[in-house]
C-alpha cells in the first residue's frame, strides 16, 4: 500500500477516532446517593471499593446523567434544588433550581431536559438543564414519583403515587395520551428498549404491573408473593429475559420471569433495599439497602450477593456510570 | 460501552394508533354522589372532603366527577337513588340506615362500637377502628412495657412514617387543624369508596361490595395494605402514643405477629353473626 493511499485512509481515521473520543469513555463507577448523609458514595466497580464521598446539598435522593454522560444530575429534596456533578473529576460543578422537594426524574435523552416529580403540585416539571429553568409542567395525579422515558424519547411516563396511576405523555408535543390505573401506590417504571412494553411497580399491592404501550392498558399483573414485600425500584436484564424488583423491606431483589411474571429467585441484600441498578452488560446489580447503610452487589450469572459495601447514612438511589 | 447516541434513527416519532384508556373529556365525566349522614362539619366531614379533593384529581382521568351531599336518613330514603352512604352517625342511626335502606352501602366514620362489628352486617364498612383493636392493641404493649403510660390510637397528627406525613401536611394545609382518628376514617373512607367506583367503573352496590371484600388493597398510609374483614372491620395497624408522639405501632413485635393485623379486635364473624 503507497503511503498516499495510507494517508487517505489513516487521516479520516483519526478524525472519527477523535470525535469519538471526544465522547468520553464512561467511567463505570458507581454513585450512590446517601439520603440523610447528605452525600455521594462512588465506588469502584472492580474493587467495589468507595473511592470517594462527595458532600452534596440536603437530601440527595434522584439521579441521572446527561445524554453524553458528562454530567451526574441529582435531586436535593431539602434544597429544592438539582446539583450538577463531575463523574470524572468527582467535583460539584453547579446547582439549578429544581422545583419544590425533588425526589426523583429522568433524562430525556434527545433533549436532555430533566423530568421531575413535584409532589407538592402534583406535576411534572420539565427543566432545562443548560439554563437552569422551567419548560413547562404538566398536570398528573397525586404525589407523582417514577419518571421513565423510552429509549427513543417518544414516550415520558409518570406515576402517581397517591391516585394510583401511570400517566403516559407524548414527545415532543407533551400531550397526556393515557391516565392508566395501576396497583396502589405505584412507585417505579421501567421500559423495554423497543418502548412496546412498561414494567411499574405498586408498593402497598405489593404487585408488578405490566403496560401494553400500543393499547395503552395494562396487561398483565401479579403479585410478588413473600411477607413484607413492597416493590421499588425495578430493572430489566439487558435481554429482557428477566425483570429485577427491590422489595424494601423484605430486605431482598426479587428475580422473575419478564414474560410470566413468575418469581424465579429472591436474593438475600440489606436491610429496607429501595434503589436497585445494573451495569450495561447486565453482569452486576447493585442494590441499596436504606437501613443497613450498605450497597449489595448480585452476581447476575449466580443471583447470589457477592460483596457488601459500606457506604453514608440511608443510601437511596444507584446509578451507574457506563 | 458507549451510549449509542439519538441519531436520525432514534429520533423517529414511534407510529401507533391512540387509544384512550377509559378517559373521557371533561364535561362528560360520570357524575357520582356519596351522601354524608352526620354533622357536615367537624373531623369526619373534613376528612371526607379532603379525600373528596383526591379523588376527584383522579377522577377527572377516569371519567368520572363525585360529590358528597349531607342528608337526613330520610332525605336519602326519599332521593331514591342511593347507593352509597358515609355515616359519621352512632350506633342507633346505622341501625336506622341498616332498616331504611337494606341495599345501601353505609361507610361508617365514628362508631366503635363491638357490637357493630359482631353483627357482621353486609353492607355495614367500619373505617374507624373498633373498641376491640385499641384495647389488644394497649394489651399487647403492656406485655412488653408494663410499666408505660400511653394511648391507643387510629391516626396521629406528627406522624411521617408511610407518607404519613403528606397526608397530614394536606390535611392541615387545608384545614388549619390536625388530621385526627375521626378525619382518618372520613377520609379513608371516601377515598375507598372512589377507589371502588373507579376500578369497577360501577355504581352498583353489588358490585361495589364484592370489590370492597375480594379486590380492595387500601392505602391508607398506615404502612399495610388495607382490607376488610368478613365483619365489615376495616383491619388497619393502631398506633401507641404518648405525648402526641406514636411511641409503638400495633401489632408489636415480640408479643404479637408484626404483620398479622387479625391479633387486633374481633377476627371474624361469631356463629349467630348474619354471615
Amino acid at each position: 500500500m503507497n503511503s498516499r493511499l495510507l494517508h487517505a485512509i489513516l487521516v479520516p481515521l483519526l478524525v472519527l477516532g477523535a470525535t469519538c473520543a471526544l465522547a468520553a469513555e464512561r467511567t463505570g463507577r458507581i454513585f450512590i446517593s446517601n439520603e440523610w448523609g447528605h452525600t455521594l458514595s462512588v465506588i469502584d466497580p472492580q474493587s467495589h471499593e468507595v473511592i470517594a464521598t462527595l458532600e452534596m446539598g440536603k437530601r440527595p435522593r434522584g439521579m441521572g446523567f446527561s445524554p453524553d454522560g458528562s454530567k451526574l444530575y441529582v435531586a436535593l429534596g431539602i434544597d429544592d434544588e438539582i446539583a450538577i456533578v463531575d463523574p470524572y473529576e468527582l467535583t460539584l460543578v453547579d446547582t439549578i433550581p429544581g422545583g419544590s422537594e425533588p425526589e426523583t426524574f429522568a433524562v430525556h435523552p434527545e433533549s436532555g431536559h430533566i423530568y421531575v416529580s413535584n409532589e407538592d403540585t402534583a406535576q411534572l416539571v420539565q427543566i432545562d438543564p443548560e439554563a437552569g429553568s422551567v419548560v413547562r409542567a404538566i398536570d398528573v395525579g397525586l404525589e407523582p414519583e417514577g419518571v421513565a422515558i423510552t429509549e427513543d424519547g417518544a414516550r415520558i411516563a409518570v406515576v402517581s403515587e397517591s391516585s394510583h396511576m401511570a400517566h403516559i405523555i407524548s414527545y415532543p408535543e407533551h400531550e397526556i395520551l393515557a391516565h392508566i390505573l395501576v396497583g396502589t401506590r405505584p412507585r417505579e417504571l421501567a421500559f423495554t428498549a423497543d418502548g412496546s412494553r412498561l414494567y411499574v411497580t405498586a408498593e402497598v399491592s405489593g404487585e408488578i404491573s405490566v403496560i401494553d404501550m400500543a393499547g395503552l392498558e395494562v396487561v398483565q399483573t401479579e403479585r410478588i408473593g413473600g411477607r413484607a414485600v413492597r416493590p421499588k425500584d425495578v430493572v430489566l436484564s439487558p435481554d429482557e429475559k428477566l425483570v429485577y424488583v427491590a422489595t424494601g423491606r423484605a430486605n431482598s431483589i426479587a428475580v422473575l420471569d419478564a414474560a410470566t411474571l413468575e418469581n424465579k429467585a429472591m436474593v438475600p441484600v440489606g436491610d429496607r433495599v429501595w434503589g436497585l441498578a445494573r451495569n450495561r452488560n447486565g453482569s452486576r446489580l447493585y442494590s441499596t439497602d436504606g437501613e443497613s447503610n450498605t450497597v449489595t452487589v448480585i452476581d447476575a450469572s449466580t443471583n447470589e450477593a457477592i460483596a457488601t459495601i459500606q457506604v453514608g447514612e440511608a443510601p437511596w438511589g444507584v446509578i451507574v456510570h457506563d | 460501552m458507549k451510549r449509542r447516541g439519538p441519531g436520525a434513527l432514534g429520533c423517529l416519532a414511534v407510529v401507533f394508533g391512540l387509544a384512550w384508556a377509559g378517559t373521557a373529556a371533561t364535561g362528560e365525566n360520570r357524575m357520582v354522589t356519596f351522601w354524608f349522614v352526620g354533622e357536615p362539619a367537624g373531623s369526619a366531614w373534613q376528612g371526607a372532603q379532603q379525600a373528596l379533593r383526591e379523588i376527584n384529581l383522579q377522577g377527572r382521568f377516569a371519567g368520572f366527577e363525585f360529590e358528597l351531599r349531607p342528608a337526613t336518613v330520610e332525605e336519602v330514603s326519599a332521593g331514591g337513588s342511593a347507593s352509597l352512604v358515609l355515616a359519621a352517625a352512632p350506633a342507633a342511626m346505622l341501625d336506622a340506615l341498616g332498616k331504611e335502606l337494606p341495599e345501601v352501602l353505609v361507610f361508617n366514620l365514628v362508631a366503635q362500637d363491638d357490637a357493630l362489628r359482631a353483627q357482621c352486617r353486609r353492607n355495614l364498612f367500619s373505617t374507624i377502628p373498633s373498641a376491640a383493636m385499641k384495647r389488644d392493641a394497649m394489651q399487647q404493649w403492656r406485655a412488653a412495657n408494663p410499666q408505660g403510660d400511653a394511648q391507643a390510637f387510629g391516626w396521629n397528627h406528627n406522624f411521617r412514617r408511610y407518607s404519613s406525613r403528606d397526608l397530614n401536611r394536606r390535611f392541615a394545609d387545608a384545614f388549619g387543624r390536625p388530621m385526627d382518628d375521626v378525619a382518618w376514617a372520613g377520609w379513608a373512607a371516601t377515598r375507598i369508596a372512589g377507589d371502588a367506583v373507579m376500578r369497577t367503573a360501577s355504581t352498583d352496590p353489588e358490585t361495589l361490595r364484592a370489590f370492597l371484600h375480594d379486590g380492595l388493597s387500601f392505602d391508607g398510609s398506615k404502612g399495610f395494605p388495607l382490607t376488610f374483614r368478613a365483619t365489615g372491620q376495616l383491619r388497619q395497624p393502631i398506633w401507641i402514643v404518648r405525648d402526641e408522639q406514636v411511641i409503638a405501632e400495633a401489632p408489636i413485635a415480640g408479643v404479637a405477629d408484626p404483620d398479622d393485623l387479625d391479633t387486633l379486635g374481633l377476627a371474624d364473624c361469631p356463629a349467630e353473626s348474619e354471615r
